[in-house]
């Protein structure tokens, strides 16, 4: 049987009552989920995991895998409407979000997020169904020399998003990469780093608080300033007839979703990758090759498109190690992991052939799940915009409460809504100083990967760098890194040794 | 400011280097504990040190920066719920901090004030306690 008759079975699986039931709760609950700054993903999964206890270990994968998805395209409302990513790859999606919602225009950026979470799915979901398998074993190529490359080609294009001052943006990413090493250092047998004394530090320092503190908080210290708006919105709001999408968007719409569709999904198959380092390259690839990219980071819909489309898309594709090789690609695949060996199914190149019902169940609930999460958040936009309408005076508040439970949340700890609040002022007063923010967070985000991936290279080379050259992908993702760090000097130096030769000439 | 915050990067990159090293930057033939944070901590001290001698040749240490006493008021009132949840919980803390800044940094009468916060404090308390069971601090009484 091909995969194509086998989905057709799946779907018998999965329209069955209790199914459908698990797949709709799972996108209500994942949109929810992720929606709220704090819990995201891993935390959502895991803490309506006891929830599938009663339910049978299809129902409940259904279930779990539904939050999971549901979580991707929840993450995006919080950071358009409030500037507060609900998780880590919805960082890039507020980048143009928020100014979106401020310019009056939340609800294009709501109907553009929505259509790119289910245009990425649907991508990714197609690839799982056709290549899963196949792609899986790509993955598999990606050792932690490869992964180090990836993640340095995305630590190097952090550059691309530096505004006007490289110093100070090259300062912010590093700000990021020396706060994601504080804590215990798993490698070295777990030894505590940079923790000055403090118990609190152990564990590292969570993105959340950070994220949330930087973002949110930040945000509502300006909205503090003086000024005579009563609301966050300081254009002309769009009523919702006007805010959905029309051909013009659609058409703008293509290329980013396209882009982010098919990065994301190859970055969700390798190991250990993960959303955000899929929404982060797409944007930054999207900015870069788009004749819009001057426009990203200042409201333009291509910046919610590409980031929504490639964590989306990522989010599946993280399945295909998951199922195939009983490798999980991110920390949420991690907890499913958990789930499906906790019913009895042991993920791997087995549970194809083995628990046929159960995998092609499983993919064709996710085609189920995504429509219904696409129609789910797009029928609650017009509440969502209304949220925007909501005076400043009650806003901020109610915006500050949501920051401290969010940032308690997440580990029960106040240390954690303490050290929100310090990178909220940080963050203030870095961004008076004109530094950007993003690169903090994401650097943040991407060096312990970063870390773990190299010092595993090295241990595998018995600390030979070598092994960087001598692995072709390694060596081509090098090879890339080394060509984007140079040409544009290049670039720049012929343009202006040809511009000199052009006045002498004159 | 970008000076003061220039001075920051430096003792910052210089304990993170410090440090790195005692727990190891390279260790047995691989890296050690403190292998990235070296690296990190040299990255922002030549970027910093690049800046800071700029700095001092143009004799240009950044805009002055107005700042508003307004935009701290969330620290000292979050701050201020943050110290109060020790001692009466943090879910009575979130609703004194709403009351408090609703009534008399928004504004609003009290009918509206104690509308507005007691259904948002029941919001939290019906997802956050009853059915996600995150175990806020209870305080002392």
């Amino acid at each position: 049987m091909n995969n194509f008759q086998l989905l057709i079975q799946g779907f018998g699986t999965a329209f069955s009552f209790a199914n459908i039931i698990a797949v709709f709760l799972g996108g209500i609950l994942g949109l929810f989920v992720g929606a709220m700054p704090g819990l995201g993903g891993v935390s959502g999964v895991a803490l309506l995991l006891p929830l599938t206890f009663k339910m049978n270990p299809t129902t409940a994968i259904i279930f779990l895998a539904a939050i999971y998805y549901g979580n991707m395209y929840g993450g995006a409302y919080s950071a358009i409407l409030l500037n507060i990513p609900g998780d880590s790859p919805a960082v890039m999606t507020a980048l143009d979000g928020f100014p979106m919602s401020t310019q009056g225009r939340a609800g294009k950026a709501l109907f553009a997020a929505n259509t790119s979470s289910f245009l990425g799915g649907s991508f990714g979901i197609l690839t799982l169904t056709i290549f899963g398998p196949l792609l899986a074993i790509f993955g598999l190529k990606f050792g932690p020399a490869e992964v180090t490359m990836l993640i340095l080609l995305a630590l190097t294009s952090i550059g691309w998003l530096l505004g006007e001052h490289i110093g100070k943006g090259l300062i912010a990413a590093s700000i990021g990469m020396l706060l994601s090493i504080i804590g215990i250092d798993n490698m070295s047998g777990g030894m505590p780093r940079y923790i000055f004394g403090m118990p609190s530090l152990l564990g590292g320092i969570s993105f959340v608080p950070i994220v949330i503190g930087m973002f949110g908080i930040t945000q509502v210290m300006e909205l503090m300033e003086p000024s005579e708006s009563e609301s966050i919105v300081t254009g002309r709001r769009l009523t919702l007839r006007e805010s959905i999408l029309n051909k013009k968007d659609l058409k703008r719409m293509a290329a980013p979703i396209i882009k982010g569709a098919v990065l994301g999904n190859v970055i969700g198959f390798l190991p250990g990758a993960g959303g955000t380092t899929a929404s982060f390259l797409a944007y930054v690839f999207h900015k870069k090759t788009s004749k819009f990219g001057e426009e990203m980071g200042k409201g333009a819909i291509d910046g919610v498109c590409v980031s929504e489309a490639a964590n989306n898309s990522a989010a599946v594709g993280a399945f295909a190690p998951l199922l195939s090789l009983g490798i999980p690609g991110s920390s949420t695949a991690v907890v499913l992991y958990g789930g499906l060996m906790m019913w009895g199914l042991t993920p791997g190149p087995l549970l194809f052939t083995e628990q046929p019902q159960f995998v092609w169940g499983l993919i064709a609930s996710m085609y189920i799940g995504n429509v219904a999460c696409f129609l789910l958040g797009t029928g609650i936009i017009p509440f969502l915009m209304s949220i925007l309408k909501i005076p400043k005076k009650i806003m901020i508040p109610v915006i500050i409460t949501v920051c401290m439970v969010g940032s308690y949340a997440i580990n029960n700890s106040m240390f954690d809504v303490w050290f929100m609040f310090g990178s909220g002022v940080a963050a203030y007063l870095l961004k008076k100083n004109d530094y950007p923010i993003p690169p903090i967070l994401l650097a943040f985000v991407l060096a312990p990967m970063f870390e773990q991936s190299i010092r595993r290279a090295f241990t595998i080379s018995q600390g030979s760098p070598l092994i960087f050259i001598q692995k072709p992908i390694s060596a081509f993702l090098l090879a890339i890194i080394v060509a984007l760090l140079v040409l544009p000097a290049l670039i720049n130096r012929i343009k202006t040794s040809r511009k000199s030769i052009g006045t002498e000439e004159k | 400011m970008d000076g003061v915050i220039v001075l920051i990067e430096l003792v910052v990159a210089s304990i993170w280097i410090m440090q790195g090293f005692t727990y190891g930057f390279w260790k047995k033939g691989r890296p050690g504990g403190g292998f990235l944070g070296v690296i990190f901590g040299v990255l922002i001290l030549i970027i910093a040190l690049v800046m800071g001698i700029r700095m001092l040749i143009k004799r240009d240490f950044g805009k002055k920066i107005k700042l508003h006493i307004t935009a701290f008021f969330p620290i000292f009132m979050g701050g201020g719920a943050a110290i109060l949840s020790y001692l009466v919980g943090f879910i009575i803390a979130l609703f004194a901090f709403l009351v408090g800044w609703l009534r008399f940094i928004s504004k609003y009468s009290w009918t509206k004030t104690l509308l507005i916060s007691v259904l948002f404090t029941l919001g939290l308390y019906a997802i956050f306690v009853m059915w996600l069971r995150v175990p806020f601090p209870t305080g002392v009484f």
